[in-house]
């Protein structure tokens, strides 16, 4: 008796197994898409004013003549741009985190967040003494700039790439 | 890139065997996500000794009946 009871349970603990679909196949959480979000705005923002700019990047002499009020006007425009993508972002992962009740960051989701400050730091660090080492070589502190911001870009990315995979990896 | 601990753990037999219970409960028990629970139950994450305890409590059984180390 007691090993048909058994075996019955192993049966439903299988079948139980096979249908729990939702553990194979978790949701993707607030947190991890706006870490999307973040990562492809970001490159497509930012990606597309330095393919804009690249070629006169390259030509120093003519980034310094034809760019510097674009540069900056540029500048400005895609950072508001960006914040107030931002703002709204936020709004609306407040809206849907109280409708599905997500609850606050829990301990894995602060260190997914740590590691990829990390990794942030560690490459703004090694992009800027990079930058900061065009100077030897006559830069402009046009280029310069650009290289400074270039650096936050990556180093942003590289963030938003960081928390993505963690949570893809289930790290 | 170092690999998984070898820990394993008998949460989904536990949640089997506190009436199919479901992970979103569990989460909610000890102030987790679904998704944290998910990787912990998959041994892709190990979580602290703290979250540990709670999710034992919940269960109502020692932490090395949930948590085993595998050599």
């Amino acid at each position: 008796m007691k090993n048909t009871l058994d075996n019955v349970s192993v049966i439903f603990y299988t079948m139980a197994n096979i249908c729990d679909t939702k553990s194979e196949i978790p949701v993707m959480s607030i947190r991890e898409r706006s870490a999307w979000i973040s990562l492809l705005l970001t490159s497509a923002i930012w990606g597309a004013y330095f393919w804009k700019i690249w070629p006169d990047l390259i030509d120093d002499g003519a980034l310094a003549a034809s760019t510097t009020g674009v540069f900056v006007s540029a500048v400005v425009v895609l950072v508001i741009v960006q914040i107030v993508l931002a703002i709204l972002l936020a709004i609306a992962a407040a809206v849907l985190r109280r409708r599905s009740e997500e609850p606050p960051m829990d301990e894995r989701d602060q260190l997914i967040d740590l590691k990829a400050i990390r990794v942030a730091f560690y490459a703004m660090s090694a992009l800027l003494i990079a930058v900061s080492g065009l100077w030897i070589f006559g830069m402009s502190p046009l280029v310069m700039a650009n290289g400074i911001l270039a650096s936050m870009v990556i180093a942003e990315i590289l963030r938003a790439a960081s928390v993505v995979l963690s949570y893809r990896l289930g790290a | 890139m170092a690999g998984p601990p070898p820990i394993r753990n008998q949460i989904r037999r536990l949640r089997f065997d506190h009436g199919e219970m479901t992970q979103q409960a569990l989460a909610d028990a000890i102030g987790m996500t679904r998704q944290t629970i998910v990787a912990i139950e998959q041994g892709k994450y190990s979580p602290s000794l703290e979250a540990a305890f709670r999710i034992s409590r919940v269960f109502g059984v020692g932490l090395e009946d949930v948590f085993q180390w595998s050599e």
